[in-house]
């Protein structure tokens, strides 16, 4: 049992009578209930403006909801400061973005370890971990090379190694194939799954692609859930 | 901090073309402060030092700062002149030591500086080479002087023409190099210093020429002790072991003309005696170089008052200009903090970073800024364009 919340730690994210609502937009998200248990591959898939993006935001705790519980491993978002969901997402969450959004001016390496420069508190880098990780994905020969001198894959390749260099309980990606060609995708989709088992973590992706469902222990349909209009275009805040 | 310091950098290297231009442009506004504070500070240290080493200067009456820049920097000349005999019964021997100065000509742009030997010792000048101007006719130069015109002893300076049109005006001096002066930092680089007679015959004051007696042919008048040569007759306008006996001087000395006197008194006592004397006199001014500076350099500095109230507004015109690129790069930078904040980074270490960031941009263009102006102002002190 979690002190904070009361939750059994094999839940992973544990949303109850969720909603939000963009200000000045007459968007809304209500989510009664979702449940993903730890070590479990959830696909998030729906309409695009539907939600599914600030969904991972809201679960991140980059957004807060105007109403409603989210528990991420083990921590009751709304009943703790910025200051420590911030400390959360960065110590216990990885996230993988569509656009990569690795910085041009940085090295693979630096990029995959900004983590740990944006956090003293995250401590020393684990140097074995770096090198399987990077050694795994294939991306060890680059480590000095800028970015834009990768291909889409292999960009998207860092990315996850930077999701994971922290070895976090949970992965939030959003649409990280979705600029990628269909033999691509399923090299990055193989290597986060791959990835992903070996952490022990639990995958929550969002996808437009729905080949891809088969691969993952639980399919979450956002049309299940009530969107009262489309959610701005970017879905961020 | 370590790590703050390291994205901002690697985000400034990778930017170097926009970085250096904001570097740049806070060079080129900082660049001139740094140059006028160095170039003040040395102008202030050079006549300062120059002028507390020389207790009292006496010259004709009128400017202050025409007899100071004169007498002490060969800079400019005094409209009035004085003479030995007016000094004579004031500062007396025993009392204090005279030195003359007479600086009215110039030999390639140099200033001629007459003088006696006691002059070197006074400013504690050595020889690097040769010797002092012993010799009617010797020139012993500064360090500059034989560096800019590459010249060595026993290698000739010609005086310049000063009334290419005049016909009665006295014909330039060839005078040779008897020695050269070690460095001093001073104006005494830039001086051609010679004996005051030497200086007196470039004024015309004395001369040399053929014997007219030797040829009927040249004579012009001849009355009771003096004999006039018609304009056959040769001015000679070398000293040389020949000619030397020629050379000679109409009337005493004592009443030749004189830029000023420095004069050296013998105790405190003595330099008030002379002061006072010399404050009484109606033909000359004593002269305190000390005071003098101190009140050009409040000309100086009340000047550098308006170019620092202009800086004020030049640098608040750079701050506003910093601020709109920091905030016109913020906008563009917006995808990349926003990825930075959903990794976990704070808000607190965004600004953190960005103001990093602006930190090295600004040291870079002050430390650009301070050699440049320190390169510039070493140009210009090398190149004497103060003293």
């Amino acid at each position: 049992m979690s002190p904070a919340t009361g939750e059994t730690t094999d839940t992973a994210v544990d949303v109850e009578n969720l909603l939000f609502r963009y200000p000045g937009n007459e968007y809304e998200l209500a989510i009664p209930r979702l449940r993903i248990a730890t070590h479990r591959k959830a696909a998030i898939i729906g309409p695009s403006g539907s939600g599914k993006t600030t969904l991972l935001h809201l679960l991140a705790g980059i957004l807060a909801p105007d109403a409603g519980r989210i528990t991420v491993a083990g921590t009751v978002l709304g009943d703790v400061p910025d200051s420590r969901r911030r400390r959360l997402r960065m110590e216990r969450i990885g996230l993988v973005f569509q656009e990569f959004e690795l910085l041009e001016h940085l090295s693979v390496r630096e990029n995959i370890l900004l983590p740990f420069m944006l956090a003293p508190s995250l401590g020393k880098v684990d140097e074995a971990h770096f090198s399987m990780l990077t050694k795994r994905t294939g991306i060890d020969r680059y480590l000095n090379r800028r970015p834009r001198r990768l291909s889409q894959g292999e960009r998207q390749r860092v990315a996850i190694c930077r999701a994971l260099v922290t070895q976090p309980a949970l992965i939030l990606a959003d649409e990280p194939t979705g600029n990628l060609d269909p033999k691509t995708t399923a090299e990055i989709l193989d290597t986060m799954i791959g990835e992903v088992e070996r952490h022990d973590a639990t995958l929550v992706m969002v996808t437009h692609d729905h080949s891809l469902i088969e691969r993952f222990d639980e399919v979450i349909d956002f049309a299940e859930f009530r969107v009262s209009s489309h959610a701005p275009e970017s879905e961020t805040p | 901090m370590k790590s703050t310091l390291l994205l901002a950098w690697r985000y400034v290297s990778y930017h170097w073309l926009r970085s250096g231009i904001l570097a740049c442009c806070i060079a080129l506004v900082t660049f001139l402060p740094f140059a006028v504070e160095i170039l003040v500070a040395h102008y202030q240290e050079t006549l300062t030092k120059r002028a507390s080493t020389t207790p009292l200067l006496v010259g004709a009456k009128g400017s202050r700062f025409d007899l100071l820049m004169s007498s002490l920097y060969f800079k400019g000349k005094t409209k009035d002149l004085i003479t030995a005999k007016e000094c004579a019964s004031i500062a007396t021997p025993d009392l204090c030591t005279t030195i003359p100065l007479y600086v009215r000509h110039s030999a390639k742009g140099y200033p001629v500086v007459g003088t006696s030997l006691e002059y070197f010792g006074f400013r504690n000048l050595q020889l690097a080479a040769g010797t002092l101007p012993l010799k009617l006719g010797d020139a012993t130069i500064g360090s500059r002087v034989a560096a800019d015109l590459k010249l060595s002893p026993g290698d000739y300076v010609i005086s310049d023409t000063e009334r290419l049109y005049d016909l009665a005006a006295s014909y330039p001096l060839r005078m040779r190099i008897a020695g050269i002066l070690e460095q001093s930092g001073t104006a005494d680089d830039r001086g051609v210093f010679v004996d005051t007679k030497t200086a007196w015959i470039i004024s015309g004051i004395g001369h040399g020429h053929q014997d007219i007696e030797s040829n009927p042919d040249w004579v012009l008048d001849k009355g009771d002790g003096h004999v006039a040569g018609n304009a056959a007759v040769v001015e000679y306008n070398e000293i040389t072991e020949a000619t030397l006996e020629s050379f000679h001087f109409h009337g005493g000395t004592d009443d030749f003309p004189l830029t000023a006197m420095v004069v050296l008194p013998r105790n405190q006592k003595s330099f008030t005696i002379v002061k006072a004397r010399l404050t009484s006199s109606k033909t000359v001014q004593p002269l305190l170089p000390e005071e003098g500076i101190e009140e050009l350099l409040d000309f100086v500095f009340q000047a550098k008052k308006f170019f620092d109230a202009n800086l004020i507004l030049v640098t608040a015109a750079t701050c506003l200009f910093i601020a709109l690129v920091v905030l016109l790069t913020v906008r563009v930078r917006q995808r990349e903090i926003e990825t930075l904040i959903k990794i976990g980074a704070s808000r607190i270490m965004i600004v953190r970073l960005l103001t990093v960031e602006l930190l090295i941009v600004v040291v870079v263009g002050v430390i650009f800024a301070a050699g440049l102006a320190a390169l510039a102002s070493f140009v210009a002190i090398r190149q004497g364009l103060l003293f």
